[in-house]
Parts: structure tokens; C-alpha cells; sequence
């Protein structure tokens, strides 16, 4: 039961610079993500209590400062730059995490039937009944927080939609179609797993990846945005934003940064997973 | 091209047709320039039944949706104009849809509302264009089941669509359509997703409410036979045009176009006669140098049980014995449940019976996956029904087919071999490097026959080989099945729900019902002179093309049993015409009659020998 | 019918089970919480052996459980480790606020997004379809809580028309309201339109047409009747995201509800009313579950006559 953008992507995608933008945004954020120590002018937590909570320059700030300062007298561009870096970092190998164990699991099921498929199903049900955000609480609270045990909290979300959708897959191929054509001509388990049945679902389970990245991304700004997530001195998008809840009265540019980085940025991850996935659709057709 | 016979023919001047169609052009609204269905004119004339056939992709359904202003949405009509006694229709068809003119289609189960009981669906038909309510509304609805043949029609008023079966489905659309008393009917594919006996009870059904009404009936279907059965005027349609219109008698016996011609050449009965497809006599150029002895087949008391539905066992075949010869061709006849394709997949190891035993060539058939699995893939092969989820869509064709030959390490020269099966199964070089979506429907089915027969197998189960195919091409790959079933030198065991197709290609017919062979002899005796009734009935449900050798028709009663269901004593008893109380007890055995023929029929055995089917008719 | 409601309540016991029993097991795997609640070094042990002996943490393991599984019936789950009340009456307190807040979310998520994806459904295509499904994309890539500041910012800062954040009178919702509302509405929007498609493209639509029936009969008795079978399972398995979506809208307008109680006990690791919270959660996620299994058997003529 996994959302499906399909639909509203076809509607969207008519215009199709829409999905050109969206390319070149994440292709900036990966940018910034990689090199983030070489492009940010200041560290992400370089203090500088002189100049607290500056407007940015083109609003009258001071010009060193061009998104301005904080309440601690940090630079926002540069720690936007640094918190791009760990959202990205954190989103990715989470996501990839997630991924594996599912499509490993999925495909387990499928292989084996029996009472491994109905543990691992099992599983998936209890997972998808309860609310992701609050099962990684739940992990947080009763493990504490550390960095690791976070992005592997994270990464886990949404390991039940790729289990499911690697399951189906493979069981499909595996009772009705190539891969049991591919099994009764001789070939070897192996070769059929690998040559026949990998690179078919591959496509599949992308775009689901790339549908689950800016859930991973809202998953964990939010966490870190509730403060039980990425800890200070470190720096995300969720924990600048909620830095600034105190002063978005007179300082309106603390929150808008780190808020519109992750709206675009997850908003552009969405549309380039329905274009995939459209494109898919059409290219197996 | 137009060629308009039908008019001068059929019609006085003075006539006006029930229904006439103008210069019909259908295109798509983003992309008007092409046409899917292009100026088609046709007429109907009063009381009249015009066929419209073609093959998928000709225009026919679309034609027929124009008539009630029901394309698509995608699609919209870009000329021509739809009469009704000369007066043409309004966009929307107000007072006409279902009340002039009323319609039925392919899949009954799906054209009716799930959530919706049979009562208050008739019921609020009669309400719509009759203006009855309440009890008089619900009297209607029983007469309407009545005029359709419905059996126990009141006590159907509470049943959801889900609880009756395709031809009750097809009967109630029916009742449906009769509610509005419209003077023409029409039918789109009415019996295509139906099994051949279900699709005989319809037509005829059909047929007698046409003649009771005195209904205009349109009839669209890619089946000759149904189309004969059911039109006296035939329109032939392809890729969007009409290529040919005329009275059925004259279309089926003197076709003037040669697309008309050579599709009729194809209907499997004639398959034989035509001397346009190729000869079995091509010389065994590709027979593999070591090539192999055929071996035999044997199965005995099997039996495969299905748990369907938590605790309801479904009995899918149910203590078959059976031998098939070195080198001989067995074809496997039933309608949809008989337990045909299990038995077929039980044949080459890729299923486990629940009891019972199969030897091939002597030896025990490996089941399990492991390594003796694998190299028995060697001797024993499959090929499916549908072509295109059978072949990886990521890998070419060639590809595929090398990875079996250097798997089973057949030979060194892989590339060259596997050029060599590509022209065994009539395919050219090109077709090589090609994906399965580039290729059309025959040539899948080719290339997995190629692939299949890659290994050199000695036993080779085709599982319904053909029937996704468009009949033009299903003549061509059941031409070259007999074609390299020769020159591999196969046993093979061939299943179809057609007899016309299983005939062709066998030598031995066997016919299933309920997970057991009811009848078995040679192919030519058993098309020619069935004995058991049920054979009798899928026989008289072949529907021909030929006026001469129309025949009065056995039709049988009821619907395609439902396994999980069995009934006690001989399986088929519910819908025997010769049913006698011994059957509802006593299940008949298979058993030896003259000419190496066995039947499972108490009312045979007891004849002293079986009257000649033709000579009877 | 009534086999397939004995399978799915079975299901749900057994998960409940597995819930209660996983939740214990981790507590007691992850060590001793009075040793990361009490700073051990300068704690006196005879003060951490008294905490101790107040959650009955000096008993064997398997005592712990049956005595576990006792107070849930007894409805007593032991105190809070931070300020030693009663765990249940903390969450009992809590529990109206939130349902307030869920309501209203439910009625206006409903209300936004049915309308919506029918309109966009029907209109396919058009202008609508288009603004339904960019508001679709938006909503999902919108987290609740860039939403909530904005909303803070532009009604209580700049428009000061609302109050920020609190609990207490009608203004106090409209905002948390809204952030979930059209989140999740819009997401509807998107599902509602995606069922209607597909039955609208079912023959059985068709064949209604080629009855003669009128379009407003055919949408009230083909189309939304078919639709809502998938929509009623979706809509069930939203009050889950609806009830993670309230944690983070409670937090951000300081609305004191269960979901702002689970972060502050998270924060300050109170495992006792984090425990309770998490059979809390699980209870209401299974219970929904079951709902929207036996709706979904009850709309489906094919389950419910048959099984």
C-alpha cells in the first residue's frame, strides 16, 4: 500500500522544465554535499557573538554575511552548506540501508515461501501499521541517540515498501514468467537470480529508492528539527530550523533558509521519481 | 476501397436501413492524422444481423462504440455520420442508448457492477426505460431472466455477479439489454472470454431472441466461426478500413479479397487444403547431427490436489493413466478447469503430484530443483502460452538462447547453433539481436520454441501454444510445430481448448473434463466419431465457416463445472443429455473399445459400437 | 464473513502480543534505566537501590513480565521516572486534548481531499487535475513542520490574526489543523483521484453508459460505491501517518497532547510513559487495522458473501 505518485507525475511532468529544474537542483545539492568544506566560507560552528542574527546583505546585513547570521553569531550560508552535507549523507546511506535489507528480505521471502515468507511478511505488516516517525522515537528513546544508531534508524524507513515490491517481483518472475521459463530450461539458481531476475527488478526498486529519498530527508530533518536527531555542534536543516523557532518574530531569513532547502530539495527527489518511474512504465510497455 | 455489394444486394430501393454508418472515420484528439478506424460504411439492414470481423487492432469494437457515442476518451470520431431509419443520431445518444439501441460486450463478469445484486440491476433497467416500479419492476426482471434462458431466474435476483459464471453473467447483460425492448442489439465479443460450449449456448441464444423480436443484431468478433454461426451479412475489417463486405454465404464461400482469403484459409479445419502455407516436407537440414531417439512418456494414477481456499481441496486431476509413444504427437483437449495445463506441467517436472508416477524413457522424472532437476531440463521442455512473459525483456533474443546452449555446453560454435534454430522455427538472423517487445506475437512464440528446443530436448509439452495469437498467425506457428516436431524428432504432448488446433497437430487426442480423461483415441476418429457425449458436445460447439457442413448442434446444459465442486459419480452426469441414474453413482472407467479407443461412459459401453458422428448429423 | 473476521481478529491478537512482549523485551535489553536516568557516580546506592525496587526491577526477569502483563490489565503501568506520577493518568489527561486535534484533522483532510480528487478525476486533464495533483506533490515534499513555521510566521507574526502556539480556544486550532489537514488532504486528493480513475475506466462503467443511465447516477452508483473499497483501506492506514504527523504539529504549536508528550519523554528518556505510550500507539494501529479489514470485508460483496 505505498503511495503512488503516478498519477499526479503525469499531470506535473506535462511541463516537462519542471522536471529539468528538479535534475539541476539535486545536481547543485550533491555538488554542495561533496565539496561543502571548500564552498562554505565559514565552519558550521565558527561563532562570531559580535555579529548575532544579522539580516543577509541584500537585506542590509553585513557583506562577509550574505545569508546572514543566527543567535550565536554563525554564518547561515555556510551552515546551510554544511547542514546540505549531512542531510544529503544521512538521507543517502539511509536510504541505501533500507534498500538492501528490504530488497534482500523481499526477495528472501519470495525464494523461500513457507514460514519465512510469513515471519518477514509479518514483519513487513507490523512495520507498515506503525507510524515510521514514531517507531524511530521509540528506537531513540530506549538506545539513546547516537550518530550510527541514527542514520541506521533512519535508513530503515521504508525498508517495508521495498520488501514488499522485491517480493512481488520476484514471484511473479519466479511462478509466471521468465525467470520459471529461465528455471526449467536448466539454468542454475544463481544465473537466475543474478542475469535474469536482478537487472529486470532493478529498474523497480530505483525508483522506489528515489520515491523514498525525500522521505528519508523529511524523516530525519524532523527528527533532528524535534531535537532527538542529529546533535549539536553538528548541523542539519532540521536542527537549523529549529534553532530559529524563537526568532522567526524579527528574523525571518533563520527559518526560510533551512525550511525552503528542504521543501525544494525534497520536492525535486519526488518529481524525478515519478519521471523515472514514468519513463519505466513507458519503456516496459 | 470500397466495394459496396452488401447494399444492392440485400435492400429494395425503397428500403431504408435500421441502422446505416457514413464515411465512420475514429482518430485520436492529440493526433488527428492517424486514423484508427477510417471511412467505414456500413448498413444494417431491418431485422438484419451484420457481422463485423477483423483481427486485433482492425477497427471492429471501435466501429461498434461509434454507433452509441462511447469511444474513449482519448479518441473521438472525425467523420461520417450514424443513421437510424435515416435519421442520424445525436451526440450522446440521449433516448437512444439502451432504450433503441442497447449493448453487450466481451467480459460479462467485469461489465457488471460488483456491488450490485442481480434484482435491483434489472430491476432499475425496467425502471429507467419502461417506467415500472416496485413489484411490477421486480415481476419484469423475473421474465427478463426468463427470456434469456436463466435457470431458477427468481431466486438469481439476490445473487451478486461474483456468485454466477460467465455465461449467466452474459445472460443477465443480456436481460439487461431486452429491458429497454431496443430493436438492435449490439455485441462485441460477446462470447470470446466464454469457454465453446458456454459460446454455442449464447449464439443460440442469440439466434432465437432475434427471431422471437425481430432485433437488429450487430455482431463484432476476430472468430469466422461465430460470425458465420450468428451474421448473414459480413463486413471484413483491417487496420481500420473495411476490406470487404457481402451476405455471409458468399463471403465464406467465394471471398473476393485475398486478405478474406487467406484468414479463412487459416481456420485450423481448412489448415490442411491451403496450399499457400508451407510444406511438412522441408528436408531435415537442421536436424542436430547426433540427432536423438525419441523416448516415451508414461503417467500413472496421477493425481494433483490443490488447497484452494483455506480448507476447500480442489481435485485438479484426478487418477490419470496414460502412455505416450516414442515420438508421437498427444494432443490434450478440455475447456478452462479440466486440469489440462496441470497435467501438462506435471508432465515435464515442473510440478509435483500429489500421488501417482511419471516415467520418461523408463526412468522416474526428476521434480525437485537441484542439480539432477537441471540436467533433466535436457530431455524434457515447455512452452507457453504467452510468449511475452516467458522471454527476459532485458536480454535479445540470440542472448537468450546462447545462455541455454553454453549452459547445457551443447556445442562449442554457440552463435552459428543458435542461428541454426532461429531457422528452424522459420525466424531470420536480425531477429537475433532483437528484445521480446520489438518482436510481434508469432514471433515470440517462435523464438521460445527456438530456446526450448536449444537443448535438444526429447519431450516437449506445448501449453496452449497459439491462442494469444491472431488467427492469421496462429496457422503459421501450428504449421511449424508439425514442421519441427518431424525434423527434431519429438514426443510431444499439445494442449488447446480448440479440437480444431489439437487435431491438426496430433495423433492421438486426448479429451479432459474435471481432472480426468473422458475420452482418448486417434485424432481423425475421435474429431470424426466421438463417443463420449461430452467429446459429442465440444465437437458440435465447433462453429464452421463452411454452409455445408453446418449441422444441427448438441448443445450441452449448464456451465463449465467448477472443480472445487465434483460432482458424485461420473463427473459429467449434471449436463449429460444421456445421463441415466448408474452415472450419478458409479464413476465410469476408461475403457477399451475398437481401433485403440478408450471412453469413460457407461451409455457407450453399453452400445455395441459407436455411431459415426457425420453419418448421424 | 464471519471466517474472515475470526482470521483477521486473531491476526490483530497475535500482533498485539508480539507488540506487548517486543516492547518489554527492549526495555530490559537496553540496561538498567535507573543507571542512565540517576548520574551513578554521584548517586548514593542505596537511593538507586530504592528506584530500583520502585519498577520492580530487583524481581526475576520472567516475574517482570507476568507483572508486566498484569498491570496493563489493571491498567496500572507504573510511575514516571522523572516526576513519579501516575503513568496512566498523565496519558489519560493528554488523551482528549489530542483527540480534539485528530478530529478536526480528520473531518478537514476528508473534506479537502474527497472533493478534490473527484473533481480532479472527472476533470482530467484540465486545470483542476492540475492544481489537485501539483498540490499533491507539494503536500507530500511540504513537511509539517516548514508548514507549521510558515503558518506561525505568516497568520501569527505578520497577519497576527491567530496566536502563535497553546491550547485553549477555537484559534488554537486552526492552525495545527490546517498544517495536518492539507498535508494529508492533499495526499487524499491524489488516492481519491487514482480509485475514481480506475473504476472509471471499468467496463462496467462503460456498460452503465450503454444502458442509458444518466452521469450522476452512474457516478453515485457505479463509480464512488467502487472507489471507496480502496479508499476506505487507504484512509484507515492514514490515521497512522496522522498520528506521527501530530507529534511533530503538538511540538511545533506547543499543543500539550500525546504527541508532544512522547517527545519531552523521549528527550528525557522516561521509559515508563514512553512504554505506555508505545501500547498505546500499537493498540490504536491494531484496533484501526481490524476496522478497516472488516469495513473493506463488509463493502466487498465478494468477501462478504462468500467467506
Amino acid at each position: 500500500m505505498h503511495f503512488s505518485i503516478r498519477q499526479s507525475a503525469s499531470a506535473v511532468r506535462q511541463s516537462s522544465p519542471v522536471l529539468v529544474a528538479a535534475c539541476v537542483w539535486l545536481g547543485l545539492m550533491v555538488f554542495v554535499a561533496v565539496f561543502a568544506p571548500w564552498i562554505a566560507p565559514y565552519g558550521y560552528a565558527e561563532q562570531d557573538l559580535l555579529l548575532r542574527l544579522q539580516p543577509p546583505s541584500f537585506a542590509g546585513g553585513p557583506p562577509g554575511h550574505w545569508l546572514g547570521t543566527d543567535h550565536l553569531g554563525r554564518d547561515v550560508f555556510s551552515r546551510a552548506i554544511y547542514s546540505i552535507r549531512i542531510s544529503m549523507a544521512v538521507a543517502f546511506f539511509g536510504a541505501l540501508i533500507g534498500a538492501v535489507v528490504g530488497t534482500s528480505l523481499g526477495a528472501l521471502a519470495a525464494h523461500r515461501r513457507g514460514l519465512v515468507e510469513e515471519i518477514v511478511m509479518g514483519l513487513v505488516d507490523v512495520q507498515a501499521a506503525l507510524p515510521f516517525l514514531i517507531f524511530a522515537l521509540l528506537v531513540i528513546a530506549f538506545f539513546g541517540n547516537d550518530l550510527f544508531l541514527f542514520v541506521l534508524v533512519v535508513g530503515f524507513q521504508g525498508w517495508e515498501r521495498y520488501a514488499r515490491l522485491a517480493r512481488g517481483l520476484v514471484l511473479d518472475a519466479k511462478t509466471r514468467g521468465y525467470a520459471a521459463a529461465a528455471r526449467s530450461m536448466g539454468l542454475p539458481l544463481w544465473r537466475v537470480y543474478f542475469v535474469h531476475i536482478g537487472p529486470n527488478i532493478a529498474g523497480a526498486m530505483a525508483v522506489q529508492f528515489t520515491l523514498n529519498l525525500p522521505e528519508t530527508i523529511i524523516l530525519e530533518a524532523g527528527l533532528s528539527f524535534l531535537g532527538l536527531g542529529i546533535q549539536p555542534p553538528l548541523t542539519s536543516l532540521g536542527l537549523m530550523l529549529n534553532d530559529s523557532r524563537n526568532y522567526i518574530l524579527l528574523h525571518w531569513w533563520l527559518p526560510a533558509v533551512p525550511g525552503a532547502l528542504i521543501f525544494i530539495t525534497a520536492l525535486s527527489m519526488s518529481l524525478i521519481g515519478d519521471g523515472l518511474r514514468d519513463w519505466l512504465d513507458r519503456s516496459q510497455r | 476501397m470500397q466495394i459496396p455489394t452488401l447494399s444492392s444486394a440485400a435492400l429494395t430501393a425503397a428500403d431504408t436501413p435500421q441502422l446505416s454508418i457514413e464515411g465512420l472515420s475514429v482518430a485520436h484528439r492529440s493526433a488527428p492524422q492517424t486514423q484508427q478506424v477510417s471511412d467505414v460504411s456500413l448498413i444494417l439492414p431491418a431485422g438484419g444481423a451484420l457481422g463485423i470481423v477483423g483481427e486485433s487492432g482492425s477497427g471492429k469494437s471501435l466501429t461498434c462504440l461509434s454507433i452509441m457515442d462511447l469511444l474513449p476518451g482519448a479518441l473521438k470520431q472525425s467523420a461520417g455520420v450514424v443513421r437510424l431509419h435515416g435519421k442520424p443520431l445525436a451526440p450522446g445518444r440521449k433516448g437512444i442508448r439502451g432504450r433503441r439501441i442497447a449493448m453487450i460486450f466481451q467480459d460479462p463478469g467485469a461489465t457488471m457492477n460488483p456491488l450490485r445484486r442481480i434484482g435491483p440491476f434489472l430491476s432499475g433497467l425496467v425502471k429507467l426505460h419502461r417506467g415500472l416500479t416496485g413489484a411490477a419492476a421486480e415481476a419484469e426482471a423475473v421474465r427478463l431472466l426468463d427470456s434469456v434462458r436463466m435457470p431458477a431466474a427468481r431466486a438469481r435476483l439476490r445473487a451478486y455477479p461474483h456468485e454466477l459464471s460467465g455465461g449467466q453473467n452474459q445472460r443477465v447483460m443480456i436481460a439487461g439489454a431486452l429491458a429497454g425492448d431496443p430493436e438492435i442489439l449490439l455485441a462485441d465479443e460477446p462470447t470470446t472470454a466464454l469457454d465453446v460450449t458456454t459460446q454455442a449456448q449464447i449464439l443460440d441464444l442469440l439466434a432465437e431472441l432475434r427471431a422471437e423480436r425481430g432485433m437488429g443484431l450487430v455482431l463484432v468478433s476476430h472468430d469466422f466461426g461465430v460470425i458465420a454461426e450468428a451474421a448473414d451479412h459480413v463486413a471484413v475489417m483491417r487496420a481500420g478500413r473495411v476490406v470487404e463486405k457481402a451476405p455471409a454465404d458468399r463471403l465464406f464461400s467465394f471471398p473476393q479479397h485475398p486478405y478474406t482469403a487467406s484468414l479463412l484459409a487459416s481456420i485450423p479445419p481448412e489448415l490442411g487444403r491451403a496450399s499457400a502455407l508451407t510444406s511438412r516436407k522441408n528436408p531435415p537440414c537442421n536436424r542436430p547431427s547426433n540427432a536423438t531417439k525419441a523416448i516415451g512418456l508414461k503417467a500413472r494414477g496421477l493425481s494433483r490436489l490443490f488447497e484452494a481456499r483455506g480448507r476447500v481441496r480442489v481435485h485438479a486431476l484426478n487418477g490419470i493413466d496414460l502412455t505416450v509413444q516414442p515420438g508421437e504427437m498427444l494432443g490434450v483437449v478440455g475447456e478452462s478447469g479440466c486440469g489440462k495445463s496441470t497435467f501438462g506441467r506435471l508432465l515435464v517436472g515442473l510440478d509435483k503430484p500429489s500421488s501417482g508416477d511419471i516415467r520418461a524413457g523408463g526412468k522416474p522424472l526428476v521434480i525437485e530443483d537441484g542439480e539432477a532437476f537441471r540436467n533433466s531440463r535436457r530431455q524434457l521442455q515447455m512452452v507457453w502460452q504467452d510468449p511475452l512473459s516467458v522471454l527476459n525483456p532485458r536480454l535479445s533474443i540470440g542472448h537468450q538462447i546462447i545462455e541455454v546452449l553454453q549452459t547445457h555446453r551443447i556445442t562449442d560454435d554457440t552463435q552459428s547453433r543458435m542461428l541454426e534454430l532461429l531457422q528452424a522455427v522459420n525466424l531470420k538472423a536480425e531477429h537475433a539481436s532483437r528484445y521480446a517487445h520489438q518482436l510481434s506475437g508469432g514471433q515470440r512464440q517462435r523464438a521460445v520454441i527456438a530456446r526450448a528446443l536449444a537443448v535438444e530436448p526429447q519431450i516437449v509439452v506445448f501449453d496452449e501454444p497459439v491462442s494469444a495469437l491472431d488467427l492469421s498467425v496462429q496457422a503459421q506457428v501450428i504449421e511449424m510445430i508439425a514442421d519441427i516436431r518431424d525434423r527434431f524428432n519429438l514426443t510431444g504432448i499439445f494442449i488447446s481448448h480448440d479440437i480444431r488446433v489439437v487435431r491438426y497437430v496430433s495423433d492421438r487426442i486426448a479429451v479432459m473434463y474435471l481432472g480426468r480423461i473422458v475420452e482418448i483415441g486417434p485424432a481423425d476418429d475421435i474429431y470424426h466419431a466421438p463417443k463420449h457425449p461430452y467429446t459429442q458436445a465440444l465437437l458440435s460447439a465447433v462453429l464452421s465457416t463452411d454452409p455445408k457442413r453446418r449441422k444441427s448442434r448438441s448443445i450441452l446444459r449448464g456451465d463449465p463445472p467448477d472443480p472445487a465442486q465434483m460432482p458424485s459419480g461420473c463427473p459429467f452426469h449434471p449436463r449429460c443429455p444421456r445421463a441415466a441414474a448408474r452415472c450419478r453413482v458409479e464413476t465410469p472407467a476408461l475403457q477399451a473399445g475398437a481401433d485403440s479407443r478408450f471412453t469413460a461412459c457407461h451409455a457407450v459401453d453399453v452400445e455395441t459400437s459407436g455411431r459415426h458422428w457425420e453419418a448421424a448429423a | 464473513m464471519i471466517r474472515f473476521i475470526f482470521i483477521r481478529t486473531i491476526r490483530a491478537i497475535l500482533t498485539a502480543l508480539t507488540v506487548v512482549t517486543t516492547t518489554f523485551v527492549v526495555l530490559r535489553v537496553t540496561g538498567d534505566p535507573v543507571q542512565s536516568l540517576l548520574p551513578v557516580e554521584t548517586t548514593p546506592p542505596e537511593i538507586i537501590e530504592l528506584y530500583r525496587r520502585m519498577w520492580n526491577l530487583d524481581q526475576p526477569l520472567w516475574q517482570q513480565y507476568v507483572g508486566y502483563w498484569q498491570g496493563i490489565f489493571h491498567g496500572t503501568m507504573g510511575r514516571s521516572f522523572v516526576d513519579g506520577r501516575d503513568v496512566v493518568g498523565i496519558i489519560a489527561e493528554r488523551i482528549p486534548i489530542t483527540l480534539e486535534l485528530m478530529g478536526w484533522t480528520f473531518v478537514a483532510m476528508l473534506a479537502i481531499g474527497l472533493p478534490a480528487g473527484i473533481a480532479a478525476a472527472l476533470n482530467r486533464g484540465s486545470w483542476i487535475d492540475r492544481l489537485v495533483m501539483a498540490a499533491a506533490v507539494a503536500g507530500h515534499a511540504l513537511p509539517g513542520y516548514v508548514m507549521g513555521i510558515l503558518m506561525i510566521w505568516l497568520f501569527a507574526v505578520e497577519l497576527r490574526w491567530l496566536p502563535s502556539s497553546g491550547y485553549g480556544t477555537p484559534q488554537h486550532l486552526i492552525m495545527p489543523v490546517i498544517t495536518l489537514a492539507t498535508a494529508y488532504g492533499a495526499v487524499i486528493a491524489r488516492f481519491t483521484r487514482a480509485a475514481v480513475l480506475e473504476v472509471l475506466g471499468q467496463p462496467h462503467v462503460l456498460a452503465a453508459r450503454s444502458q442509458g443511465w444518466a452521469g450522476h447516477t452512474i457516478m453515485r452508483r457505479e463509480v464512488l460505491p467502487n472507489a471507496a473499497i480502496p479508499l476506505v483501506t487507504i484512509i484507515g492506514l492514514f490515521l497512522g501517518g496522522l498520528i506521527g504527523g501530530s507529534v511533530i504539529v503538538e511540538w511545533i504549536f506547543a499543543w500539550p497532547g500525546i504527541g508532544r508528550l512522547l517527545v519531552t519523554s523521549v528527550a528525557g528518556r522516561d521509559l515508563a510513559i514512553v512504554q505506555a505510550l508505545v501500547l498505546l500507539f500499537s493498540a490504536t494501529m491494531i484496533f484501526a487495522n481490524l476496522m478497516v479489514d472488516l469495513a473493506y470485508a463488509f463493502l466487498n460483496p465478494a468477501i462478504r458473501v462468500r467467506g
